[in-house]
């Protein structure tokens, strides 16, 4: 095992220097993100166990991280089947079938659950202390010997069509659909998480596709136990060990292939079979995470200083001249290979697309030349260093900001290095990126307008109709 | 199990107005098997303290969190200005104060990543404010001026009142359908009532609205007598006095609350369909009033064998169990004891949406349309059978088990323990958390507690049902003629399920045709 790695040793001086600037004494809350160092060990089949202390007593998140999302779906046709399998991994086993697996976890009283996005996919349990003696085998046979049958199978993928269905009555699904295929020609986050229609529906034919997935991907050197809260370090790894010790397998490693560059802007456009206002979706290529260069705090800058209700951009737009009922952008978005860089507004009355189109890349023109007051940058900075801190409320939030971010690096402490990395970011870097990456030649954008007032060659979709794809499924 | 919604977050509420004119509700008719306690009202604040002030001081937190609940809801919305209590929060909350417009709060709130927000339900509006303890003495003058002098300027009060009429008219009726067809639930189960409009309003109500009327309705509601001040986390000792002599400059005593009469069951289930052609798939709500609230003996027994039936977002529950895992026909399927809101980021009940008056109510999450028939029978067969049969003493112990830990979760944040801390104190409990009281309750519970208590206050016959569908008509038709609805699946499925989808096929449900209603979309907002 690992010994314990510990927190980079705060940097007090930048901290003070932050603060002061808001008159404010510096505390060790905003420059530490969670209120206790984490411990990492590993296991020697490769399984990574962090263990996070967080003050709320009897309760601990015992969180499984695995770094497999729908960038690993690879093949055809099969767009949507991480979160179809993450479906799953609720079906239970040989040892504790899945309506036993069900009462078991009831018994513990646990909030069980799993998300899926593009890179990764989470399975996230909460429970009394007192039930994980309880908890740990129960997780470790699902991980290590999920058994389900076919007709099981098919009926969880039209649980999976049901949520499909859920998603598709909201015009920014589809939308979001549609700019995802626009940006990314080969690399599969070309396709949502969700997948596309066709392929849900298809999904009932692939249970054999289904074992070979979880063969795959679901092996120790893919996963990560993440146990926050009220929870005994020594204690958890003697039962992590005891009841994982002897999975052995190795992760899969699928080509996924590579993104070749943008050169010019592209664009769609949706004719909505149903009621909603106008909306822009506009995305910029981005890099991936990276902690290697300011890259990624310093876009994540731009984000904020931009697009938060605080920018320019939306006081103008939505405050002063009430142009657009909403603006945002997807600060936050992380992801392990090159993404998008996404802004979202809905239009009220006297703007058209083209124009919110233009007023975003005038701002980020503006950002990119450099014209931004630095104590603007300043103010952005201290947000961001305040906000991560403050979203941390529970053992849940702590074991979901560890997992985030080791989900895009590998690295059980990159939350912080993370978080140490924003008060690196200079204005430089902040127009630097801008220039770079947040260009019209990088930009794909989807607009979206009523059915009866939609420009000429626009696409329709409605719920009932997704938007046809762009290219024929490869 | 999602993917996660980083999609616009759409909005909340819609409202059913013409609806509820299209055709004369059914008279009210009392359910003798009901017993009808007159209505009660929450606690009011003793006489001798100016604000109520509930604190949770915590030395260890860097957070500090205010709740300001006012005893106030869109129930008080004067007729013909339905939205106007939403209104007044919202101005608050995104219109600034009398020193700083709404941009220059935004601004000094930003890089303090502070934030004031505001949720409204029928009977309470509360104004929640977080900031790090580093910055309580710069963040607390910014929230006392939000909720003292409220800057109430014309372009602001345009701009949050097309913002209203836009949640209203596009973003509910275009984005979610599940939504929509739990407020036209509340809507038909309120008729004539001040819980008959949801918060956001209705069309015609926020059009009338003025920016004095808003002035006028914010001075009717904002006194101490309505409102329970909370604080929580890392405050210093001192913020408490100066809270409770900043408030003080409040009237004492305002506007009477608007009377909230009992409403009665329908006799008989009585089914709306908003016709939406749009929609991908069909979306149902169905409930009926409860004579009972939490302060009610019954509550924690009907409140099990709802949580039986479908707790939410869980998978325990017998509808769930029912519809989604054994069928696959959508996505969840749950059942509610009062009215219930899921906190942000998580599936736990939002505190502070008390009401007088409560309702019970089962959520279809959507369902493919041609499965819609069926999934409404499977749905009122599981609560026929919990109503009748009540539960096992094996599922008792099991669900039971489940719940004593589980409700320990709800309160895992600094705001939600707060939050709770302020309903117990306005339902005058002093006796433990939420959650210790309640765990006490079941613990008391058998399976003849749980039966007789569910058949004194649920209802399988008399119900509202409330649909979104792209083939109203035809769906109409179905229920309204009792048709068989045959189910038939594309994927293979155990004989048990088989067998009992043929009972389910033909299980009648207690409606006549003249009790369906189809109400275009486009007039359940006028």
């Amino acid at each position: 095992m690992l010994q314990p790695r510990r927190l980079r040793p705060r940097d007090a001086l930048r901290a003070a220097a932050l603060a002061l600037a808001f008159g404010l004494a510096p505390t060790a809350a905003a420059a530490q993100v969670l209120p206790h160092a984490p411990t990492v060990d590993r296991l020697p089949n490769g399984l990574t166990v962090v263990t996070v202390p967080y003050d709320a007593p009897g309760i601990v998140a015992y969180f499984t991280l695995v770094r497999t999302g729908s960038r690993d779906e690879v093949e055809a046709g099969h767009s949507g089947f991480a979160h179809l399998f993450e479906h799953m991994m609720f079906r239970g086993t040989r040892a504790l079938p899945a309506r036993e697996y069900e009462h078991r976890m009831q018994r513990m009283g646990a909030d069980n659950n799993a998300y899926t996005t593009e890179d990764y996919t989470l399975y996230t349990v909460t429970v009394p202390t007192a039930g994980l003696p309880d908890l740990v085998p129960v997780e470790a046979d699902r991980f290590r010997n999920l058994f389900y049958a076919q007709p099981d199978f098919q009926t969880e993928t039209r649980a999976v069509f049901g949520e499909y269905n859920k998603n598709a009555a909201s015009p920014v699904h589809q939308m979001w659909e549609t700019l995802s295929e626009l940006a990314f020609t080969r690399h599969t986050y070309g396709h949502t998480t969700m997948g596309y229609l066709a392929d849900i529906q298809a999904m009932p034919r692939y249970y054999a596709y289904s074992q070979q997935f979880f063969r795959r991907f679901y092996t120790p050197d893919n996963c990560t136990v993440i146990a926050a809260g009220d929870v005994d370090r020594q204690r958890l790894l003697a039962l992590v060990t005891e009841h994982y010790g002897a999975w052995q397998s190795r992760r899969a490693t699928p080509v996924i292939p590579v993104e070749p560059p943008q050169t010019a802007g592209r664009a769609r456009a949706l004719a909505w079979e149903g009621t909603s206002p106008p909306r822009v979706l506009i995305g910029y290529r981005a890099p991936g995470f990276t902690l290697q260069t300011p890259d990624t705090a310093a876009l994540e800058v731009v984000h904020a200083l931009t697009f938060s209700e605080s920018s320019d951009l939306y006081q103008r737009l939505v405050v002063r001249e009430s142009k657009l009922l909403g603006l945002e952008s997807w600060a936050g978005d992380f992801h392990r290979d090159p993404g998008l860089f996404v802004v979202e507004a809905a239009l009220g009355e006297g703007i058209t697309h083209d124009e919110v189109t233009r007023a975003v890349a005038d701002e980020l023109a503006r950002v990119g030349r450099g014209e931004v007051a630095p104590e603007r940058i300043t103010e952005v900075i201290s947000h961001l260093r305040y906000h991560l801190p403050l979203s941390v409320q529970t053992p849940s939030d702590a074991a979901q900001t560890v997992a985030r971010f080791m989900a895009l690096t590998g690295e059980p402490m990159a939350f912080q290095v993370y978080h140490d990395r924003l008060s690196n970011v200079t204005p430089a870097d902040v127009a630097r990126v801008a220039r770079t990456y947040l260009t019209d030649a990088r930009r794909s954008v989807v607009t979206l307008a009523p059915a009866a007032s939609a420009p000429a060659g626009a696409v329709h979709a409605g719920p009932n109709s997704p938007a046809p794809r762009i290219r024929r499924a490869q | 199990m999602s993917t996660p919604m980083r999609l616009a977050n759409i909005l909340s509420v819609v409202t059913l107005a013409a609806c509820a004119s299209a055709r004369p509700t059914p008279a009210p008719v009392v359910d003798p098997r009901v017993s009808r306690e007159p209505v009660q009202q929450l606690a009011p604040p003793p006489q001798r303290e100016p604000v109520r002030v509930v604190e949770l001081r915590n030395e260890a937190s860097t957070r500090v969190t205010f709740r300001i609940v006012l005893q106030g809801g869109s129930a008080d919305d004067p007729t013909g200005k339905e939205g106007l209590t939403r209104l007044v929060a919202r101005l608050m909350v995104e219109g600034g104060t009398q020193a700083l417009t709404f941009e220059q709060l935004t601004r000094r709130l930003f890089p303090m990543s502070a934030e004031i927000h505001y949720q409204i339900d029928r009977d309470q509006t509360v104004i929640t404010g977080e900031a790090h303890r580093d910055h309580v003495t710069v963040f607390y003058p910014l929230l006392r001026d939000v909720l003292l002098a409220p800057r109430f300027a014309d372009e602001d009060f345009r701009r949050v009142k097309t913002q209203s009429l836009a949640d209203l008219r596009l973003d509910l009726r275009g984005s979610s359908d599940e939504t929509l067809g739990k407020e036209l639930l509340q809507s038909i189960v309120y008729p004539g009532h001040p819980y008959g409009h949801p918060p956001v309003g209705t069309e015609r109500g926020l059009e009338g609205i003025t920016l004095d009327d808003v002035r006028a309705h914010y001075r009717s509601l904002f006194c101490t007598a309505r409102i329970t001040v909370g604080l929580a986390g890392g405050y210093p000792t001192a913020l408490v006095d100066t809270v409770r002599s900043d408030l003080a400059a409040l009237p004492a005593q305002c506007a009477d609350a608007a009377p909230a009469p009992a409403v009665e069951r329908p006799h008989g289930m009585h089914v709306v369909i908003v016709d939406k052609p749009a929609s991908s798939s069909t979306a149902i709500s169905l409930g009926a009033p409860l004579a009972i609230t939490r302060r009610d003996d019954d509550f924690a027994a009907v409140q099990f064998a709802t949580s039986y039936l479908g707790l939410h977002r869980q998978s325990v529950g017998v509808l769930y169990q029912t519809i989604r895992e054994a069928r696959g026909l959508n996505y969840g399927d749950y059942a509610y004891a009062e009215h219930f809101e899921q906190e942000n980021g998580t599936r736990f009940p939002r505190p502070n949406v008390l009401r007088r008056q409560q309702y019970a109510s089962v959520w279809i999450r959507p369902v493919p349309s041609r499965a819609a028939h069926f999934a409404l029978r499977a749905a009122v067969r599981a609560l026929d059978r919990t109503v009748r049969e009540g539960v096992s003493q094996d599922d008792l112990t099991r669900v039971r088990g489940f719940l004593d830990g589980y409700v320990g979760l709800y309160t895992q944040t600094e705001t939600a323990r707060l939050g709770y801390a302020i309903d117990d104190a306005l339902t005058g409990n002093a006796q433990g958390t939420w959650a210790t009281r309640t765990r006490a309750a079941w613990a008391a519970l058998t399976p003849d507690a749980v039966r007789a208590a569910a058949q004194r206050n649920l209802t399988a016959q008399d119900l509202w049902v409330a649909i979104i569908a792209p083939n109203a008509r035809e769906l109409a038709q179905a229920i309204g003629s009792n048709a068989p609805s045959p189910i038939t699946y594309d994927t293979p499925k155990p004989a048990e399920v088989m067998a009992e989808d043929e009972q389910i096929a033909v299980y009648p449900l207690p409606v006549r045709p003249d009790d369906v209603r189809v109400v275009p979309l486009a007039e359940v907002f006028r």
